[in-house]
């Protein structure tokens, strides 16, 4: 059995475990708790270890999607959870305060898997709030030399997902033929 | 159950730190990290370059300790159990239970649920009616050019000057530099442009044949609106998915004349492919020329793709400002390279060997990921 893995990272709150819910051939594996701390204002209950969902890819290749807990607190698992990763996908959520922090943080956290891989972000929640828009993620990802994919996204909408996860693919070969 | 003593062995010191900081938290109380003696449970990182000799040395500081073993790799070691890595600290905390009770059978973990792809077969067919509806509607179906042929060249390119995709993009110009919203009169339809957006009830397939005819300015022209604008009867739709999408319908599988050929040419930021309509090919032509200048040509011939699904592309992306054009710019043949190593390796090392024979399993890997996406 061959093992392929996407991480999906973010704040609180920011669409990570509906997004792989989207894209899961099974029901996904949280490990929601309910939130004792500051955190508890955005999200009643969150992802305290990680999230988990499956795509069978091959009878014999299987694409793992983890979810990496929205509470910094917990960034300790996310070296473990990104080895052998093929890809980031960092959502974000328009919604917050200071959304340049976020973008700064994940980027910074994320900073080697990244260099050795790709990602992509994904924004949620710009049809509630459409400021900033995507130009403001872009400048912000300038900052640190990236230059991804940014999306606005609806992460209940398995196509949005999947649109955005296909570019991670493209990213990481341009060559790539559907 | 009383409190679970645990040491942890050949994890780094931070690794170490952050065990104690898991084990500390709510939810763990029945776990307790030992830094000294001889703990009730071992957990062991078996992911080093000697998985084995790390064992030995392992089991001669904690024999017989019933033990947790983490790695990537599966691993059979006597009175232990394997953890695949990436571990969640639930699936670690159940482990460690189940060490500490002897290795008692454990309810089916959820990760070995049997995977079943989504049967998406009817979003699947209305995807590939919709792709040969853009394709049509978008690209045509036009055979490639011969740069060299003027006739070739001149009908596949256009200029969008007398065109609504001029008008609309002046128009949305003047309202983003003064934020007086102005109607385009003339059409079969209201069409209002404001700052923030535009309010319109003209079809879609309507105003794609508005965008393929050449417009009277005596018939069709701007209405800059005085004072206060109502407001919106129908929602707002941004103004850049309908700016890119008109582009695309001018320019049905040609080059917009301002764009050369043979000059190369960057996209400077991904089109919002969630939101604005994702042409054949899109996608890899964004993440090439993202990446890349590539001259028109070039990017084409790198990418094995027909010109009428990059004129397009290119063509909306400069209407919406994504697209630079950079004079004097080497062509980056980027994909060229790859695609080098389906023809002549004679004298290919063994080191590129490998690269090559690595790259080519990951992009089989990647595209069956893409095909599952699909729903193929």
């Amino acid at each position: 059995m061959a093992d392929y893995k996407i991480v999906f990272t973010g704040p609180v709150g920011a669409g990570k475990t509906t997004a792989i819910a989207s894209l899961s051939d099974i029901p996904p594996i949280g490990t929601d708790e309910a939130a004792t701390d500051m955190t508890r204002e955005r999200k009643p209950r969150t992802t305290v270890a990680m999230d988990y969902g499956l795509m069978k890819i091959a009878d014999h290749e299987r694409l793992h999607l983890y979810g990496t807990p929205g509470q910094e607190r917990f960034d300790f698992m996310w070296d473990i959870l990104t080895e052998g990763g093929i890809g980031l996908v960092l959502m974000l959520d328009n919604s917050r305060k200071h959304p340049q922090q976020d973008v700064d943080f994940f980027v910074t956290a994320f900073r080697d898997y990244i260099a050795k891989t790709q990602m992509v972000v994904g924004v949620t929640r710009m049809d509630t709030h459409p400021a900033p828009g995507v130009s403001f993620y872009h400048r912000c990802l300038a900052a640190h030399g990236l230059n991804p994919a940014v999306f606005e996204v609806d992460a209940r909408r398995r196509e949005d997902v999947g649109t955005l996860v296909k570019a991670l693919l493209h990213s990481l070969d341009p060559g790539l033929r559907p | 159950m009383p409190v679970t003593t645990v040491s942890i062995f050949n994890v780094p010191e931070r690794t170490s730190a952050q065990f104690a900081i898991l084990f500390e938290s709510p939810g763990w109380e029945k776990v307790r990290l030992l830094t000294m003696g001889k703990p009730q449970v071992g957990v062991v990182d078996l992911d080093s370059s000697d998985p084995d000799r790390v064992w030995k040395e392992y089991r001669k500081r904690y024999p017989e300790v019933p033990s947790v073993i983490l790695s990537t790799r599966p691993q059979e070691r006597e009175g232990a159990l394997w953890l695949t890595k990436p571990v969640s600290p639930a699936a670690l905390k159940s482990a460690i239970a189940r060490a500490r009770k002897g290795f008692a059978p454990a309810p089916q973990p959820a990760h070995t649920v049997v995977s079943r792809p989504r049967e998406d077969v009817a979003t699947r067919a209305a995807t590939t009616a919709l792709d040969a509806e853009i394709e049509d509607r978008c690209c045509g179906d036009a055979p490639d050019i011969d740069p060299r042929n003027a006739d070739d060249v001149a009908r596949a390119t256009y200029c969008i000057q007398g065109h609504f995709q001029a008008l609309l993009s002046h128009c949305c110009a003047l309202v983003i530099r003064d934020g007086k919203s102005r109607a385009i009169e003339g059409l079969p339809g209201p069409f209002v442009v404001h700052r923030n957006g535009i309010e319109t009830t003209i079809r879609p397939n309507v105003l794609r044949s508005v965008c393929l005819i050449a417009l009277r300015e005596d018939i069709v022209h701007l209405r800059e609106l005085v004072g206060t604008a109502p407001a919106p009867a129908t929602p707002l739709q941004p103004l850049a998915p309908v700016l890119w999408q008109v582009a695309l319908w001018s320019a049905r599988g040609r080059l917009s004349r301002d764009i050369a050929l043979d000059v190369p040419v960057r996209i400077r930021h991904w089109p919002v492919f969630t939101r604005w309509t994702e042409t054949p090919n899109a996608m890899r032509i964004t993440a090439l020329l993202v990446g890349a200048p590539h001259t028109p040509l070039d990017a084409a011939l790198a990418l094995g793709v027909p010109h009428r699904h990059l004129f397009p592309l290119l063509s909306a992306a400069q209407a919406v400002g994504l697209l630079e054009s950079l004079p004097g710019h080497a062509s980056t043949p980027r994909i060229r390279e790859e695609r080098r190593s389906g023809g002549d390796r004679r004298g290919e090392t063994g080191a590129r060997e490998g690269e090559r024979r690595e790259s080519t399993d990951r992009r089989g890997i990647l595209r069956r990921i893409l095909g599952r996406l699909a729903g193929r």
